[in-house]
């Protein structure tokens, strides 16, 4: 253990400053947040950026979708960093910096330095979750009233799901520093496949026709863009896991059958079945004929034992995360779903029925109309005729323009007629949170300009999706549909609103 | 720990080991070595000639393409840790963990090899090498840094100490006091391998040495055995030359050249004999020479066999 608690200390300076800039970056937001919810709430973002970002529903006034794409977008990246910096210096490093000559020459196997380095590196990566956990979320509690249903407990478990992936990073910077010629050839070619792996996802979440190249990506499987609104997926972390026993055992083989200090690419280090060396057996003189090395003649049951560890540990984590990403999903999933919207209400548009003199006007803007009410009677230009204004539904004259002895061609809008008892919320849920919700389940409705809190209900869900003129969607949205009081006569038509709908359990 | 390794077993044996890099570089060809113990063993070769690719791979830091080596008995690549724990290694430019302390060094390799320090003998070398253990190693000299990673070796007592060029960096006054160090350290019956260009050293403290050219092993010298037989050459210059049967008779002494009154004699005897049955002359000068491995080093490097008029090494 000596050598792991020797590697943990040369760790210690990138611990320390990883935890405490990623800690104050966490806290900053946790403060700016009430500030930020209501300066962007008003703001609508284009759903493709946000969706790249991570954030599903696309409603930034939400403190889940706010905290996956502020903090939880760039910082497994950040988090990313630490791994590749940890990651080839734990072998590579040393040996770049001549210090492995001391390491390789301990009394101990290759394989306790490289298990022994990886300890201290994923010990580092855990140490870094903790300690930006504590100091981004938990020191912050006080304070920490960020509204919504999202809380301490949802921002330390998803800080502390990062880890994976920085292990997995991690280990490709050890995969990479055994076979590469240098620390930095290692670090480069990581760093490379971070943001590839980064931008695959980015990319393929925004542009429908890549989509599916998303699987290829490990950054995928992290369950990190958008982790707080749709928490872990059994079967990612088990793809995850195993990936990293992967690439970790495969830089372990690397690293046992790597010269050290030679300077130069050692693919081979990585596919041969233990070293090149072949023997002379039998030529030697006088001494008894040397056997072949153990790597060579336990090969075949290395490779054994290496697929079996790989499916148990892909197995374990598979029903480890599906149990215990369900408390995050849990506390995001089950409770509620996040949307956004305007005050709208039953309308009609008023039309000038011909072309002609309006000659008589029979009602003025506000008056409260029946359905079937003339309204005004025009005289047709074309025939003579005498055409009435009638208001299709009952409701208020909110706009009526048409004056006594005024022209005006068919067609015209000379009204409109809003039916303010139906006064209602409505709401753009996307597609694949519409099974989530159902008409009857409460909802919580906001009305930022206002500042008024509603408690109402989903009254109807539509049946067809938003239709968005000359674009044919991929990810419709559907209109959901939740009453207001008529009471107020602040809610008017138009006003922008947050809701928070309670989930179907 | 393994039991204590039998006096009998050479502290490192090389059978037939070569070394070919993956781009087709030959780096070592067919070297057979035997190292006993308690000798301090040279390597003597010119950069690039194979030695530090022979410590690496008793180190197990790389593999060899053909033959094997065993460090007291352990094979290098069966079981590395076995020849690597009672190895310390000396790499030739040793570099260290920035920011750490020559003490903190030292003590750090102790407890890796979870050895416990002999403190006063740490504090001997220190004192001995004139260090200043308290200061951050990269703030030190070239020449200081080597003492920090020699005590370092050094101070966790190793039976086999491999000390890739150790004296490079050094001033004379150190390097006298280093091999002054490695002499004890035989002396304590461990036994050192020891690579260097530098010949006189070699041929000052060594029992052995071996020879390598681009690989290949060219000799290996018995220098304890040379030291006891070897020829000298003694150039005498009368007033007057002597008369031939007088020369001719000494014990131990003969003639090589003669040219008036300065004649060379090869001496296989004493040097005393040849005082004494000179002192019936008057002598003017006398000039003593012992041939030097530095002879046959230039010979061998030539790539010629040694000379004859040479004293002849223990080939292997």
């Amino acid at each position: 253990m000596t050598l792991y608690l020797h590697a943990l200390r040369r760790l210690r300076s990138q611990i320390m400053w990883f935890s405490i800039g990623l800690g104050v970056w966490g806290a900053m937001y946790i403060f700016l947040f009430p500030v930020m919810q209501e300066s962007m709430g008003q703001i609508d973002y284009p759903a493709e950026i946000l969706e790249a970002f991570g954030a599903g529903s696309g409603n930034i006034g939400d403190p889940r979708v706010f905290f996956d794409i502020e903090f939880f977008s760039l910082g497994p990246s950040i988090m990313a960093v630490y791994a590749v910096i940890a990651g080839t210096g734990a072998l590579a490093g040393e040996e770049s910096a001549g210090t492995m000559d001391f390491i390789a020459t301990l009394p101990i196997s290759r394989r306790r330095v490289f298990v022994q380095k990886a300890l201290a590196v994923a010990t580092g990566a855990v140490l870094v979750a903790a300690c930006t956990a504590g100091i981004a979320w938990i020191a912050t509690a006080p304070w920490n009233d960020i509204g919504g249903d999202l809380t301490v407990l949802d921002l330390v478990v998803a800080t502390l799901a990062m880890v994976p992936f920085v292990l997995l990073v991690a280990a490709i910077g050890m995969l990479l520093g055994a076979v590469s010629p240098s620390r930095a050839s290692a670090a480069a070619w990581t760093g490379g496949f971070v943001v590839i792996a980064y931008l695959v996802v980015a990319i393929a979440s925004i542009t429908d026709s890549v989509e599916r190249f998303r699987y290829l990506s490990p950054y995928y499987y992290t369950d990190l863009p958008g982790i707080l609104e749709d928490g872990l997926d059994g079967a990612h972390q088990a793809v995850l896991w195993t990936m990293i026993a992967a690439v970790t055992l495969a830089g372990l083989h690397a690293f046992e059958g790597r010269e050290l200090a030679a300077e130069r690419w050692q693919w081979r280090a990585l596919f041969a079945s233990g070293t090149e060396s072949t023997m002379t057996t039998g030529t030697a003189t006088g001494g008894t004929p040397p056997t072949p090395p153990r790597s060579r003649r336990g090969s075949q049951r290395t490779w054994l034992i290496f697929v079996c560890v790989l499916a148990l540990i892909g197995l374990v984590a598979g029903v480890l995360a599906a149990g215990g990403g369900e408390s995050l999903r849990a506390s995001s999933q089950q409770r509620t779903l996040s949307a956004s919207g305007r005050i709208d209400a039953d309308s009609a548009t008023l039309a000038a029925p011909t072309t002609g003199i309006a000659h008589l006007v029979l009602a003025r803007e506000g008056d409260e109309v029946r359905q079937g009410q003339v309204l005004a009677w025009l005289t047709s230009a074309v025939d003579g005729s005498e055409q009435p204004v009638v208001a299709p539904l009952a409701g208020d004259l909110t706009t009526f323009t048409l004056a006594r002895g005024q022209s005006v061609v068919v067609g015209t809008p000379v009204g409109e007629v809003h039916n303010l008892d139906t006064l209602r919320a409505v709401l753009e849920v996307e597609e694949k949170s519409i099974s989530t919700i159902a008409a009857g389940q409460r909802a919580e409705l906001t009305i930022t300009t206002l500042d008024r809190r509603i408690t109402t209900h989903v009254a109807s869900i539509a049946v067809h999706p938003i239709s968005e003129a000359g674009t044919a969607r991929d990810k419709p949205k559907y209109e959901v549909r939740c009453p207001l009081p008529t009471d107020d006569p602040r809610l008017v038509i138009g006003l922008r609103v947050e809701a928070r709908i309670d989930r179907v359990r | 720990m393994s039991a204590p390794t039998s006096a009998a077993v050479p502290a490192i044996e090389t059978v037939r080991l070569g070394k070919t890099y993956a781009g087709g570089t030959r780096a070592l060809a067919d070297v057979d070595l035997a190292v006993t113990q308690g000798h301090i063993f040279g390597l003597l070769g010119q950069n690039g000639a194979g030695k530090t690719t022979l410590i690496r791979i008793l180190l197990d830091m790389i593999r060899p393409t053909s033959g094997y080596a065993r460090v007291l008995g352990a094979d290098t690549q069966r079981d590395p840790v076995e020849a690597r724990r009672h190895v310390g290694y000396l790499p030739s430019a040793p570099r260290f963990y920035a920011g750490m302390t020559g003490a903190e060094m030292i003590d750090l390799a102790a407890a890796l090899r979870e050895v416990d320090l002999d403190r006063a003998y740490v504090e001997r070398l220190v004192d001995r090498l004139d260090l200043n253990p308290s200061r951050v190693i990269s703030t030190l000299s070239r020449g200081n840094q080597q003492k920090v990673g020699l005590i370092a070796v050094l101070a966790t007592k190793p039976e086999v100490v491999m000390l890739d060029e150790p004296t490079s960096g050094l001033d004379p006054l150190m390097q006298e006091e280093v091999l002054t160090i490695v002499r004890e350290v035989a002396q304590d019956g461990r036994t050192v391998f020891f690579s260097s260009h530098l010949l006189h050293e070699v041929e000052h403290i060594c029992d052995r040495a071996a020879v390598l050219r681009d690989g290949e092993l060219v000799g290996v010298f018995d220098l304890a055995a040379e030291r006891r037989l070897a020829v000298r050459q003694v150039v005498v210059t009368f007033d007057a030359p002597p008369p031939k049967s007088a020369l001719a008779a000494i014990e131990g002494a003969r003639v090589l050249a003669r040219d008036g009154a300065r004649v060379t004699f090869g001496l296989t005897g004493e040097v005393d004999t040849l005082v004494k049955a000179l002192a019936a002359y008057h002598v003017r000068e006398l000039e003593a020479h012992a041939p030097t491995l530095e002879d046959f080093f230039f010979t061998l490097y030539r790539g010629d066999a040694p000379d004859d008029s040479l004293p002849t090494g223990t080939m292997a």
